[in-house]
């Protein structure tokens, strides 16, 4: 009976805590939400897993959780990634126990007398980490976002876009979203870093979410996660009022040309130009726009269909899943129910909303002086969140009149939507990284 | 909420990150604008050679000449 008793105390039963059962309600909910309503099935349904799966509540030696990614340590016990990275001045844990040991046996360093030198291999031992462990890897060092971006761009037409280039604007109105909440962050106390971090939720754009806060906050990326992708799929919720709220009828009502026919030659050297155009603005996001541009070519250039077809259907699927049950074994109750969960979810609905509103106003003012005018429903999509954010602007455009499309209009300002927040974080990273 | 720890330096981030993005996107609207022209002046410089893939290989054809079959078949039995 004893045992038994014993035993009884190590099952999650005994330790299951309320914090756990809410966020695994939560998880229960996005899979609800993904079957039932259709919204971002491919993201919640994995998040929504690993939501469950992170709070099941585990003993402390068994290292089961996201963050047992494994250690080196010395004999002591003391673990050699904080020793290194004191004095090898590298924040990679995985880099670091390797500069240690060959500083350990480097004669130059020795003779310098640093900490690093002391450590001999004999001394070194591996302590391995958990297979979630592993998987979050991909996810806290910043792997996953790019190859996303890789089948974005092998899946992505830029011909809307480079058939009406006016457009390509309200992708970058919509970033004001991501710069006010930064301020707004701020102003609610957090450091400049968690900030830039939680602004670019305003950016609508799950894999630049997580890249920028593995980079600025990686103790908020959690809670930045789920906040971005559970606004990206409530678009079709959070979008409409806003953009009714700022239209008149006859706005929303206003026709546009159908799109002109994009030459081969055009839609090849736009991936390349495009690329050295941002990122010499903005070397910060020379990895997202690099991948996404170069998954482009992939597809564009008529001569790598095999490589293309790969980014955008297997490989985009597989680090889907990885990133996805990750993110969300990462929430587990003591480090996601915090109050500044909270403050980055009612700032993340602001952010949504800002960047709606910015890119519809945008496209009133450009009505002021443009002869063709564009109907203000398409700059709501200059919020990346690709492709249910021209979903909705061409919802909302047949609910005034059925026979006006604005979809392949509304698809311009969505891909620049995802260069603009790309863009918006590299400028973050690069400023607040020093 | 205080608006005294949005410092000066935060505020200029800020502003130059939008600038940023505009100029970014701003340079790339401007070079899809002039993109058909520049190709159009490449193109009488350096003009393309006959596209391969638009002539037909041995077994379009021989689809086309089956397609051609069956509809010549099918029209002829309704007759």
């Amino acid at each position: 009976m004893g045992n038994l008793l014993e035993f009884f105390q190590t099952t999650g039963f005994a330790t299951l805590s309320f914090g756990n059962v809410a966020m695994i309600v939560i998880g229960i909910t996005f899979i609800t939400l993904a079957i039932r309503k259709h919204y971002e099935p491919l993201l919640l349904v994995p998040i929504g897993m690993g939501i469950i799966v992170g709070n099941i509540p585990f003993s402390e030696d068994m290292q089961l959780g996201v963050e047992n990614q494994g250690a080196i340590l010395v004999e002591d016990g003391k673990v050699l990634t904080e020793t290194i990275e004191d004095s090898a001045g590298t924040d990679s844990w995985m880099l670091n126990p390797l500069v240690s040991l060959f500083a350990g046996t480097d004669d130059e360093s020795e003779e310098s007398g640093d900490g690093a030198s002391a450590v001999k291999p004999e001394q070194v031992r591996s302590r391995s980490g958990s297979v979630l462990g592993y998987l979050y890897f991909g996810v806290s060092q910043g792997i996953f976002p790019p190859l996303i971006f890789l089948g974005i761009g092998a899946m992505t037409d830029f011909s809307t876009m480079l058939s009406n280039p006016r457009l390509v604007l309200l992708g970058a109105a919509a970033q004001i979203g991501v710069f006010l909440t930064f301020l707004g962050a701020l102003s609610l106390g957090f450091t400049s870093a968690e900030a830039g971090a939680v602004g670019i939720i305003g950016g609508a754009d799950g894999p630049t979410a997580i890249f920028l806060s593995a980079k600025l906050a990686p103790g908020l990326l959690g809670a930045i996660a789920i906040a971005a992708y559970s606004y990206m799929a409530l678009v079709p919720v959070i979008q409409p009022p806003i953009m009714k709220l700022l239209t008149t009828q006859s706005e929303r009502k206003i026709r546009m040309k159908p799109p002109r026919e994009v030459s081969k030659a055009e839609r090849i050297v736009f991936p390349i130009a495009a690329f050295l155009i941002c990122t010499l603005l903005a070397p910060g996001a020379l990895v997202l726009i690099g991948m996404l541009f170069f998954g482009n070519l992939l597809k564009e250039c008529g001569v790598t269909d095999r490589l293309a077809q790969s980014a955008r259907t297997s490989m985009i699927d597989i680090v889907t899943i990885l990133l996805g049950f990750s993110v969300g074994a990462s929430t587990a109750a003591r480090n996601f129910l915090q109050p500044e969960s909270l403050l980055i979810f009612g700032l993340g609905a602001t952010a949504f909303a800002v960047a709606t509103a910015g890119g519809v106003l945008f496209a009133k003012l450009m009505n002021v002086f443009l002869k063709e005018k564009i109907n203000p429903l398409v700059g709501a999509a200059g919020v990346s969140a690709v492709p249910d954010s021209a979903r909705v602007v061409e919802m909302v455009g047949l609910e005034e009149d059925p026979e006006n499309h604005l979809l392949m209009h509304a698809m311009a300002p969505n891909v620049a939507g995802v260069l603009g927040s790309a863009v918006a974080a590299g400028i973050l990273w690069s400023a607040l990284t020093n | 909420m205080n608006l005294d720890r949005i410092e000066p330096e935060h505020l200029q981030l800020a502003v130059t990150g939008m600038t940023v993005v505009f100029a970014a996107l701003t340079l790339i609207a401007v070079f899809i604008y002039s993109l058909p022209r520049v190709l159009a002046v490449v193109d009488g410089i350096f003009p393309s050679a006959p596209d391969q893939l638009s002539s037909p290989n041995e077994e379009q054809e021989r689809a086309a000449a089956v397609g051609f079959a069956l509809h010549h078949h099918r029209t002829q039995s309704t007759r």
